[in-house]
């Protein structure tokens, strides 16, 4: 074919067209691929400064840490976790404005990201905005968790729990601690965590139980042994406190702190004279006792003290105590009205005394105890 | 192939509108996948340069190295991919009819990556508008367009690549009407939206529906932060005067320096650069992770107030030292910064409720490429196409129109423009193409004009003056003036006895000029304000003197007009 016609050919729009259209098709495909490529590369880059990252976050290097993470999202401009752990790095070294409108960003794309809610809530608690922080903990618990990580998720429930503590929300406490029994694994360590907790929460009952609960896994628990002894004896259910203490005692022989408390234990034990299953005679002797121990205090007492109101008080108790020794041994065995009449008298003066003339001994504060307990007040 | 088969292709030749349209589309991917891939190349080259964590030698050597290479490259081979590419595509545009060299938009490409994946601080927008309307041109001469045609490309192209390089499609319209053509009721306004959306399909199938930036959802906290909002746009005025008069006195100084140093003087910027990415990498490159970080709240205070200054300080030595790359990111850059350090302030100490300092800093974008760029429709645009919330636009509006107006008052000529007269190129001012103005100074002036050199004599200027009967003579060398020497300062040398002085002493610098295509009114005006002689010059070259006005030759051709009104280049008596 001549060459002019070839010309024409290839001059004709059609044809160029065509050839454009195909160009433009091989430099597509090949734009493709160099911008997976750089993805790929972008992805790599920021997987190493996400690494620095965390590196330098567990050497306390904070302000590094920052820069390794921003140059990470700087990389892949939406990764979340990359955010998330630039957020968390500007928390701790305070820039909290900074995380907290990341992880408002964060939580915008994904509300109910546990991590990001947990991190918002760290946050909150930081600057002590007590509901927000709640609010995100909250949101966090009830986020998405994946199975592998329920675990964590009791974890955040107690960071919860204690930060509600720790602002004396106790009510709330007390709400998430009832969730975290009945997922809490049977283990001791679990047990006596929770217990503590439980205590803190001013909810002894639960705490002792779950104190018992670990004591039945290991029965040589010397610091369940002792706070369950410690608690059953704050509840004023001193056998069992005798019993636990006695335990915690032979464990862990050197506790001067559980022996003190043993012997009062024991003083209350051997003292009360309205406990169960006691001849009216043995509770007769018991109240003489008592009453001996109290007057002794109360003369103590008076020889100390030079205040007239004081003064005047125990000695009118003194009188009434004298009075009421003629009235019983008149009538013995007392009966258990007398009993009770004369438990309560006890309290009184020990009570004013204690009052007055500070410190009382072991006996003293036994029958403290057992005038608290009878009178219906905690121990 | 037979005759027949011949004839049946020579039947399927398609009409130029048909071809037009066809080109359109394929103008608008071709321009897409080259910013796609400028962008690309931009970011696989600084890390391979550069690397993940590079030493501060590293630092120095990548862009000194790097720019030298480039300074040769610009220099012996394409001069014309020098700078940002929206001066030039414009310059194109309307004094070429679009004619751009093949060569152009490769030797953009090329110099473009290595300087700005060396770590100048630029922008890859308006060197991706050069390249897209340099494969305009390129394939509107392969298909023999009219030139009135193969013009209409360039801002079509020029759409097309902005729209794909920085995905904004409707911005990217704007930008071409607003900036490139200048003019928002351009007859290609169906093209460049056809190119637009085209090139933002393209650029989304490869590289995703990703937006550019994340930016935050905006809120207008309380009425009061519009006050807020106005104090932004006078910052952002001040400060988009101060890149823009910083920018062309650096450049100037460059310039000005012998040009045996114009090899190197790429080279000095990139040394420059060097030393500042040793103290603050950040502002190596275009920067949008940056912006995004600003925008989003992951910036201090302090960061984004260092970032602001040194990002200007460091795009001004790139850019006036010559080095291949745009104004277009930087000046988000700075506007982000601003915004995010107002906004940051604001959050802490006004009296009244604020909303996220992020907001500011995406206003404070707008704000400052409304201050530098000059296309403040094109800004509000772009901001809302970011944001896609009306509730931005009346912040917006406020704090454009102010950075607009600080701006231009202080600095008439748009930074384009005034970096295009720096190199003596003077496009068309709005008035210039004014319907109104029939009679242009090309029907009106004399090209029967004397040149007298610069080492001519008093007595022999005095001679000319008196033949000619001018107010003042033009003074110049090789074609190119230099100035006016004017009829009493001569006499009065004479006059002293100094008719033998050198007149070069003596010369008016000084003075209005006028181009072909300016109307009657504008010239009357320029005339009024010169001693007698309105020269008027070429806008390709401003020293290039085509001819001259003076008010005789205004009567003249008046008179002429008047008595034969048909005749004139243009004809008639104006309504």
């Amino acid at each position: 074919m001549e060459l002019p016609r070839i010309s024409r050919i290839l001059n004709n729009e059609i044809v160029l067209l065509a050839a454009l259209s195909a160009g433009a098709v091989g430099v597509f495909i090949f734009t493709r691929h160099m911008a997976a490529h750089e993805r790929q590369l972008s992805r790599k880059i920021a997987a190493v400064w996400f690494e620095r990252g965390v590196e330098y976050m567990q050497a306390g290097e904070t302000d590094k840490a920052v820069a390794s993470f921003r140059s990470a999202t700087a990389n892949v401009g939406n990764d979340p976790k990359y955010m998330l752990a630039l957020a968390n790095a500007l928390a701790v070294e305070n820039y909290n404005q900074q995380a907290l409108r990341l992880l408002l960003r964060l939580r915008d794309s994904d509300p109910e990201n546990p991590d990001v809610n947990l991190s918002l809530a760290r946050l909150a608690a930081q600057q002590g905005e007590v509901q927000e922080a709640v609010r995100y903990y909250q949101s966090g618990l009830y986020g998405r968790w994946p199975n592998d990580r329920l675990d964590q998720r009791r974890q955040v429930r107690l960071e919860l729990v204690r930060f509600l503590l720790a602002h004396q929300q106790l009510y709330l406490a007390t709400s998430e601690l009832y969730v975290l029994e009945n997922r809490t694994p049977d283990s001791v360590a679990a047990h006596i965590e929770l217990a503590r907790l439980f205590a803190e929460a001013n909810d002894l009952p639960h705490a002792f139980e779950e104190y018992v609960a670990a004591i039945r896994l290991d029965g040589s628990n010397v610091e369940a042994l002792t706070a369950a002894g410690h608690l059953a004896f704050q509840v004023g259910n001193y056998p069992q406190a005798e019993q636990y203490l006695r335990a915690a005692q032979d464990a862990n022989p050197a506790s001067h702190e559980t022996q003190q408390l043993l012997t009062l234990t024991r003083a209350v034990l051997g003292s009360d004279p309205l406990v169960p299953h006691l001849t009216q005679w043995d509770r007769q002797k018991r109240l003489e006792a008592g009453l001996e121990v109290a007057l002794k205090r109360v003369e103590d007492c008076l020889s100390v003290t030079s205040n007239r109101k004081t003064i005047d008080e125990l000695q009118s108790l003194k009188t009434e105590a004298i009075r009421a020794t003629k009235s019983w041994k008149a009538k013995l065995p007392a009966d258990t009205d007398t009993v009770k009449t004369g438990v309560e008298l006890i309290f009184r003066m020990e009570q004013t005394a204690s009052g007055a003339c500070g410190n009382p001994s072991d006996r003293d504060q036994a029958w403290l105890l057992i005038g608290r307990q009878h009178n219906g007040e905690r121990p | 192939m037979s005759a027949p088969q011949l004839l049946l292709l020579q039947k399927l030749r398609l009409r130029e509108n048909h071809v037009f349209f066809a080109l359109t589309i394929i103008i608008a991917v071709f321009a897409g996948l080259s910013a796609v891939l400028f962008t690309l190349a931009i970011k696989g080259t600084t890390y391979l340069l550069f690397g993940i964590s590079p030493s501060n030698l590293r630092y120095i050597l990548v862009p000194t190295l790097m720019s030298l290479l480039t300074g040769f490259l610009l220099l012996k081979f394409f001069p014309e991919a020098r700078g940002s590419g929206v001066p030039q595509t414009e310059a194109a545009y309307h004094l070429r009819q679009g004619d751009i060299p093949g060569r152009v938009a490769f030797g953009k490409f090329l110099t473009g990556v290595l300087c700005i994946g060396s770590g100048h601080s630029m922008g890859r927008e308006g060197p991706s508008v050069q390249i897209g309307a340099g494969l305009a041109s390129a394939i509107g001469k392969w298909f023999n367009l009219s030139p009135a045609r193969a013009q209409s490309l360039v801002p079509v192209a020029a759409a097309a690549a902005l729209s794909a390089a920085f995905n904004t499609p409707v911005a990217a319209v704007l930008f071409a009407l607003e900036e490139i053509i200048g003019d928002m009721n351009a007859a290609v306004i169906g093209s460049t939206v056809v190119a637009s959306v085209a090139s933002v399909i393209v650029e989304r199938s490869i590289l995703g529906n990703n937006p550019i930036f994340h930016v935050p959802q905006y809120q207008l906290a309380h009425p009061a932060e519009l006050i807020a909002y106005l104090v932004l746009g006078v910052i952002g005025g001040i400060l988009s005067l101060a890149f823009c008069k910083g920018l062309l006195w650096l450049r100037g100084v460059f310039k000005r320096m012998p040009a045996r140093t114009r090899l190197i003087q790429p080279a000095m910027g990139g040394l420059a650069i060097g030393v500042i990415l040793i103290f603050v990498p950040q502002v190596m490159g275009v920067g949008y992770e940056f912006v995004n970080q600003a925008l989003n709240g992951g910036l201090l205070l302090k960061t984004m107030a260092l970032l602001c200054l040194v990002k200007l300080v460091a795009t001004m030595i790139s850019y006036a030292s010559g080095n291949a790359g745009g104004i277009f990111a930087p000046s988000l850059y700075f506007g982000a910064m601003a915004g995010g350090v107002i906004g940051t302030f604001m959050h802490r100490f006004a009296p009244f409720p604020t909303g996220d300092p992020g907001a500011y800093a995406l206003v404070g974008m707008g704000t400052l490429f409304a201050g530098i760029i000059r296309a403040p429709m094109t800004s509000v645009f772009m901001i809302f196409e970011l944001t896609q919330d009306y509730q931005v636009f009346v912040p917006l509006m406020i704090a454009n129109m102010v950075s607009f107006a600080i701006s231009k008052h202080y600095q008439p000529t748009s930074l384009y423009h005034a970096l295009l007269e720096q190199d003596d190129v003077h496009l068309p001012t709005p008035g210039a193409r004014m319907p109104g103005g029939s009679w242009r100074a090309l029907d009106i002036m004399s090209r029967d004009f004397t040149m007298v050199r610069p080492n001519a004599t008093a007595k022999y200027a005095l001679e000319l003056l008196e033949k000619s009967s001018l107010q003042s003579l033009l003074v110049g060398d090789d074609g190119l003036y230099m100035g006016l020497i004017v009829r009493d300062q001569v006499e009065e040398l004479v006059n002293q006895g100094a008719g033998d002085t050198p007149i070069s002493g003596f010369l008016l610098v000084e003075f209005a000029h006028t181009h072909p295509d300016h109307p009657l009114e504008i010239v009357l005006q320029r005339l009024s304000k010169n001693p007698g002689v309105l020269p008027v010059v070429s806008r390709k070259q401003v020293r290039e003197v085509l001819g001259i006005i003076t008010p005789q030759t205004v009567m003249h051709f008046l008179q002429k007009t008047w008595d034969e009104p048909t005749s004139g280049s243009r004809g008639g008596t104006p309504n």
